[in-house]
């Protein structure tokens, strides 16, 4: 898979990649017991006894976490129905129904507030990943997600971008989700809300979750083609061990404006051996290591060639990005 | 003492310890779960175990299992074992028991040290057990228990 992004956004993606959702845990409502013995002799006499049933019941731990698809997404000034897709993930033990809030006036540290569209939550119904017909809008109160332990649910937050953004802006909106039962600092105590009647606790996230994502203004499109060459030892073409790759990545700007910081990141196919030191950019020959020239080629935590294009504008023309693996 | 009284107290030991083997247990046996909670007593927090009807994911609780002597004479060979519930892990290095050897299984059926509990994998190479792998805990007390002695055994273990 290509990828070719922002620097700057590379960067964000690795901090989302760490809020990975933990595994729910025993479900709320689960009794534990626990029931020793014994064994002794008196006399010449073996005997055993067994003590009472100590129980503890599992209370409901309300947990909520939220990741997005993309941290950043591209937009043109004026630009309307623009998604962040967002995964909101029950990491609690509980079923659990959660009420969902968006916010762009306010958010600190942009340069733009993004204009919520009306309504701003959507379901990705279609589950495409983006927005589109069919995807159905949150109706607050009416259809709360309502999640079993360790499910997920993909939501669509929708801004309008104003016309009067310039090129590298960047305005971020806000999703909130919050457990149903209630929230608050972790340990918060709910009795009998709980599943089936249980206590119910917040866990370490509170029982809610915020995040927030960016639209970037880029009027300069990229894209890029990924094509491949094999040569085995043979001199024929065939996927065989032993015989080689030779991948090839033409990113393209087009448009007005300027793509700052662009990058190349393609990460190498599995079952795959990169070949030393064949990274290229425009058929100039890029070291491994991570210096002053463009190219950089990682082992961890996944074996991933990076090149950074820099600025890139219309004018710019296409960047071609080479490197070669062997089959194993 | 003469040797007449020493005969007949013996036979009366052993006319009360077969007697009490036969209709009552000598050996009570008390399990009690609790939880680490820090409090403040006299303007100073201390960590005290308070009893827990209620736990979450992640929760540690500390099991008790307290052992009386509740008949007039000694018993010997008292051997304690608690299987880890359910739903719960083992704490490593959380057993404790004044007086006595403990031992862990894998299976409940064999009993070892902490240090030569081995798990075998199939292609036949073995490994140490982890801690988490502990399914029994088994307490071997050393001496006897004399009439109305009492003894505990304690471990932590963690919600799944």
């Amino acid at each position: 898979m290509v990828r070719f992004r922002w620097l700057s956004v590379a960067a964000l993606a690795s901090l989302g990649a760490s809020l990975v959702a933990h595994a729910a845990g025993t479900p709320a409502g689960t009794n534990i017991q626990n029931t020793a013995q014994v064994s002794y002799s008196v006399g010449s006499s073996n005997l055993t006894a067994t003590s009472n049933t100590s129980t503890i019941q599992v209370a409901e731990r309300l947990d909520a976490v939220l990741t997005l698809a993309a941290t950043t997404v591209q937009v043109s000034p004026g630009a309307n129905g623009r998604a962040l897709v967002f995964t909101l993930t029950n990491t609690g033990n509980g079923s659990e129904r959660f009420h969902l809030t968006a916010l762009s006036a306010g958010v600190v540290n942009d340069d733009f507030d993004p204009t919520l569209a009306t309504p701003a939550i959507y379901f990705d119904t279609d589950n495409s990943g983006d927005f589109s017909g069919g995807d159905v809008a949150y109706n607050p109160g009416v259809n709360d997600p309502l999640l079993a332990a360790d499910a997920s649910v993909r939501l669509l937050v929708i801004n309008n971008i104003p016309n009067t953004v310039v090129n590298g802006n960047r305005g971020r909106s806000q999703l909130t989700a919050a457990a149903a039962t209630g929230t608050g600092t972790p340990g918060t105590a709910f009795p009998g809300q709980g599943d089936g009647g249980v206590d119910a606790v917040t866990g370490t996230t509170g029982g809610d979750s915020v995040l927030f994502g960016e639209y970037l203004v880029a009027d300069v499109q990229l894209t890029a083609v990924k094509s491949q060459t094999i040569l085995d030892q043979f001199g024929g073409a065939r996927p065989l061990p032993g015989a080689r790759i030779n991948y090839q990545i033409v990113v393209t700007p087009s448009g007005s404006g300027t793509a700052t910081n662009a990058a190349v990141n393609d990460l190498i196919p599995a079952n795959t051996t990169y070949v030393a030191n064949s990274l290229q950019l425009n058929g100039a020959a890029l070291s491994d290591t991570a210096d002053s020239d463009a190219g950089t080629f990682v082992s961890a935590p996944a074996a991933e060639v990076r090149v950074t294009l820099g600025n890139l504008t219309s004018a710019s023309g296409a960047q071609t990005v080479q490197f070669a693996v062997t089959i194993n | 003492m003469n040797g007449k009284t020493t005969i007949a107290a013996l036979v009366m030991t052993l006319m009360t310890a077969g007697a009490y083997a036969a209709d009552k247990a000598c050996v009570e046996l008390k399990t009690s779960g609790e939880t680490e909670s820090e409090v403040v007593e006299n303007g100073q927090k201390v960590k005290r175990l308070v009893p827990v009807g209620k736990a979450v994911p992640g929760d540690q609780i500390v099991w008790t299992i307290t052992a009386t002597n509740v008949c007039k004479t000694p018993t010997d060979n008292v051997v304690i074992a608690n299987p880890v519930p359910q739903h719960m892990t083992y704490v490593a290095n959380s057993a404790m028991g004044t007086g006595t050897d403990i031992a862990y299984s894998l299976d409940g059926k064999e009993f070892k040290s902490a240090a030569e509990l081995q798990v075998r994998a199939a292609d036949g190479t073995t490994r140490a057990a982890r801690a988490d792998e502990y399914r029994v805990i088994r307490w071997t007390f050393k001496a006897a228990f004399a009439p109305g002695a009492t003894a505990f055994v304690r471990y932590r273990a963690t919600v799944q």
